[in-house]
């Protein structure tokens, strides 16, 4: 990543860069578009969705989907390499550009925790990591059988914090409009009780390197409290303060936060407001920049986790600012539109899946209505979506199924209700997660406090008959995920 | 009709729930299909006196009186004579009963199985749409107990639930029992209709009176029909396979479509192509045509849920590769023998 390059420097750098970069994605397209022999998929999610996890999990069980006897078609039924047994191998390795995902450690964790403890999720990673799996398969389509009787297709998983994506908004902003909007959501809801010393700040004041560094360090305090407990929301902008990422030790750029600005008045010179702004725009070239160009843009597929059972548990606020996350976040993967982002930069990314997780949290006959409850979050008031239909998906996900779902007969009614251990607690217990509507909630629904979802813990999985018979970790259409994500390239 | 109460979300207090049954994850198929009976049985009646019925059933009547009187007094006469040939003669005639009864018996059964089969066929189509419903799991059982009557269906079963789980919906959950159980299934009916097709096909070219050709298409059709209707677990009887015969002459004068004119066509022209050849040869592959178009009939009724669109089988293709495999045949044995043999 090339953050800390200066910002102004010649054009005809510039040019070479993009001369380099033209032939780079043209010899890519060459070699892999025509081809179709590897494919970049970044899983993401607004804060604790559950990227590690599902990463974890669809490596493991690609990994076993190999070794899977006649007839068998384990946990991925619906990824048709594996439906029509043509997977001979599946081969996982470190990606070269990348830090390493840490998979080993995380599986381990989940499938053979050590000594006696129950097996946990893994821990949230932070910044770009990535893991790639190679996998050999045998063509069925009639083209590709005269083509060749082997051949190898490489997933290339990459996982990135979703906080980065709100980044990408402030692209198209100025940093009067960005303050404006930001002081508007600062002042409203629950948000307008989390105090802070930058909200004290003068646009006139002297900005000192002192001053904009405490301005910093208070507005990142600001965001973090934002997104914690109790208040769990998720339109924290911008995103890259509360996660800088690994490659980034020169935080200078950060150093602005929102201020109250005069309508119209130009900046003095030497002023806390011409600093802030000036900032704000190295901000734009020196993180959010490169973040698109060097990454966003470069996925292939992107999965997207929402955690949408959170949100309800949560509240109406905390619902609310997801849905204004997501909704923000949202125009930055059409490809079609001429935002700015389109015009500067060409994304690769052709599909994109946004998941509803923790799906194993609701009864299975509620799935269709999370999806739908995404879906509806992301619509404007007319129900249209600003991104193209046949790029974007909707699903109710799951990496790890921790629930079983059962029939019972309760109070003379029969249900369906979720066994499971949840989490903090040693047995099984039998609950009633109760339905989740499939439009937006009404101010009834969170009245009747009918959303009250518990955490489980994943199930206990013996490791050796995980390994021997190819089962895998259980989970929730992480194959339709996979197939929707990757299945075109396996002709 | 009164809503019940909602169940307020939350912990349930344990052993305040009891399991209900029903799941295929939880419990063994086989469910006896004989169960689907009393609702067959139910189905409207046409109302008033139906003399074609009380002539059948009063000639049936008097023929069975006159046959077993008749038979009793002539056992009785047997044993005035002797009673050694009396007990002889009348061992007989209650073997002859006993054995006809059993008949009767076992050919109501597979119609009445025949008859739920069909009834399952039906509701197939409901559950196909069945995305995010979790009613077919009964379903589910119903179609396991029909395929699982031969051990390749217990296996594919077995492995059908192996890989279902409790969160795929009644579409998946059929996606998956098309893909793992009725694919293996639909590849051994079609070998059964090309095999049979290859057959009719040499049998009609090389067979010297126009009677015994004939004799041979309807005798390996009949054991086509057969095959196909136990691939799909329906054990027809002798009254099955002309019930399975009555449905599919229906079905074949309903359904005239384009599809079918075209293939008719089809095997019309390529008959007068290949009679260009040889007369006798373009009637053995006519009747071979015409046989895997009956198998495709065959096997479209038996098949407990409908097909895909786009995975039918088609004719054309089915009807060149069952020649291919013929003509592979007559190359390998009329190339001189290898040491390898038996190759069939």
């Amino acid at each position: 990543m090339s953050i800390d390059k200066p910002a102004n420097d010649n054009l005809l750098d510039q040019a070479g860069r993009w001369l380099v970069r033209s032939a780079d994605d043209a010899l890519r397209g060459l070699g892999e578009r025509v081809l179709r022999r590897r494919l970049r998929v970044a899983a993401t999610g607004l804060s604790h969705a559950g990227k590690t996890v599902f990463m974890t999990a669809l490596l493991h069980n690609l990994r076993l989907a190999a070794r899977l006897g006649e007839g068998q078609a384990g946990h991925l039924p619906f990824f048709e390499p594996v439906a029509k047994a043509a997977l001979d191998d599946v081969t996982l390795s470190p990606l070269d550009d990348l830090p390493i995902f840490p998979f080993e450690a995380n599986w381990r964790r989940i499938v053979v925790p050590a000594g006696g403890t129950p097996p946990d999720f893994p821990p949230s990673t932070t910044g770009v990591t990535g893991f790639g799996a190679a996998l050999r398969y045998r063509p069925q389509g009639f083209w590709g059988r005269q083509l060749s009787g082997s051949t190898t297709v490489t997933i290339e998983m990459v996982d990135y914090p979703g906080e980065w994506l709100l980044d990408l908004p402030l692209l198209e902003l100025s940093y009067a409009d960005w303050s404006a909007a930001a002081l508007r959501l600062a002042d409203s809801g629950s948000r307008a009780r989390i105090a802070g010393e930058w909200r004290s700040l003068d646009a006139n004041m002297l900005a000192t390197e002192a001053l904009l560094e405490s301005a910093r360090l208070s507005f990142t305090g600001y965001l973090a409290a934002c997104r914690a407990a109790p208040h769990h929301l998720s339109h924290v902008q911008p995103g890259r303060f509360l996660n800088p990422g690994d490659g980034t030790a020169d935080l200078s750029a950060f150093r602005f936060c929102p201020l109250r600005l005069a309508p119209g008045a130009t900046a003095k010179f030497g002023s806390l407001a011409e600093a802030m702004a000036q900032r704000f725009e190295r901000y734009k070239i020196e993180i959010v920049s490169p973040f698109y160009r060097d990454i966003f843009s470069r996925f292939d597929r992107q999965l997207v986790l929402v955690d949408v059972i959170g949100a309800l548990n949560a509240g109406p606020e905390s619902f609310h600012d997801m849905r204004r996350a997501l909704r923000d976040v949202l125009p930055s993967f059409n490809r079609g539109n001429d935002s700015l982002l389109a015009r500067l930069f060409s994304s690769r990314t052709e599909k994109v899946l946004f998941a509803a997780t923790k799906a194993d949290h609701v009864t299975a006959n509620q799935f269709h209505n999370l999806r739908l409850l995404l879906r509806a979050m992301m619509t404007d008031h007319t129900g249209a979506l600003p991104i193209a239909a046949d790029e974007a998906d909707f699903a109710a996900l799951s990496a790890i199924k921790c629930t079983t779902n059962r029939r019972v007969m309760y109070q003379g009614q029969q249900i369906t209700v979720l066994e499971g251990i949840i989490r903090g607690r040693e047995e099984p217990e039998q609950l009633y997660p109760g339905e989740i509507p499939e439009h937006l909630p009404t101010e009834e629904d969170w009245r009747s406090e009918r959303f009250r979802f518990y955490d489980f813990r994943p199930p206990d999985l013996d490791a050796e008959s995980a390994n021997a018979t190819g089962r895998g970790i259980p989970h929730v259409h992480l194959d339709r995920a996979l197939q929707f994500l990757t299945g075109d390239l396996f002709w | 009709m009164s809503e019940p109460t909602p169940i307020k979300p939350g912990i349930l207090p344990s052993g305040a729930t009891t399991p209900l049954p029903g799941s295929p994850l939880d419990y063994p198929p086989l469910v006896p299909v004989d169960q689907a009976l009393p609702e067959i049985a139910g189905t409207k009646r046409r109302r008033g006196f139906r003399w074609g019925v009380a002539l059948g059933l009063s000639l049936v009547g008097f023929l069975a009186t006159l046959v077993t009187v008749d038979a009793s007094l002539w056992v009785v006469d047997l044993f005035q004579r002797s009673p050694m040939l009396g007990f002889g003669s009348a061992a007989l005639l209650v073997t002859v009963f006993a054995s006809a009864a059993g008949l009767i018996v076992t050919e109501v059964r597979a119609l009445m199985r025949l008859r739920a089969a069909e009834e399952i066929r039906e509701q197939g189509h409901r559950f196909m749409q069945g995305a995010g419903k979790f009613e077919g799991h009964g379903y589910l059982n119903d179609l396991m107990g029909l395929i699982s009557g031969h051990p390749t269906g217990r296996i594919l079963c077995d492995r059908f639930r192996d890989t279902l789980s409790d969160i795929h919906d009644d579409r998946e959950a059929l996606q998956l029992f098309e893909r793992i159980v009725l694919r293996p299934l639909d590849e051994q009916a079609q070998s059964a209709v090309r095999r049979a097709a290859r057959d009719t096909a040499v049998g009609a070219s090389v067979s010297p009176i126009a009677g015994i050709d004939a004799a041979i298409v309807i005798w390996r059709s009949l054991r086509m029909i057969r095959e196909i209707g136990e691939i799909y677990g329906l054990r027809p009887s002798r009254l099955g396979v002309l019930s399975l015969i009555r449905r599919m002459l229906v079905t074949a004068t309903f359904s005239v479509t384009a599809d079918m004119v075209g293939d008719v066509i089809g095997a019309h022209m390529g008959g007068r192509l290949a009679g260009l050849v040889s007369g006798k040869l373009a009637e053995g592959v006519y009747a071979g045509v015409r046989t895997a178009r009956l198998g495709l009939f065959t096997l479209e009724q038996c098949r407990p849920l409908p097909f895909a669109e786009g995975d039918r089988p088609n004719l054309r293709q089915l009807v060149s590769q069952s020649f291919a495999t013929l003509l592979q045949d007559a190359e390998r044995k009329s190339e001189p023998p290898r040491l390898t043999g038996g190759t069939e």
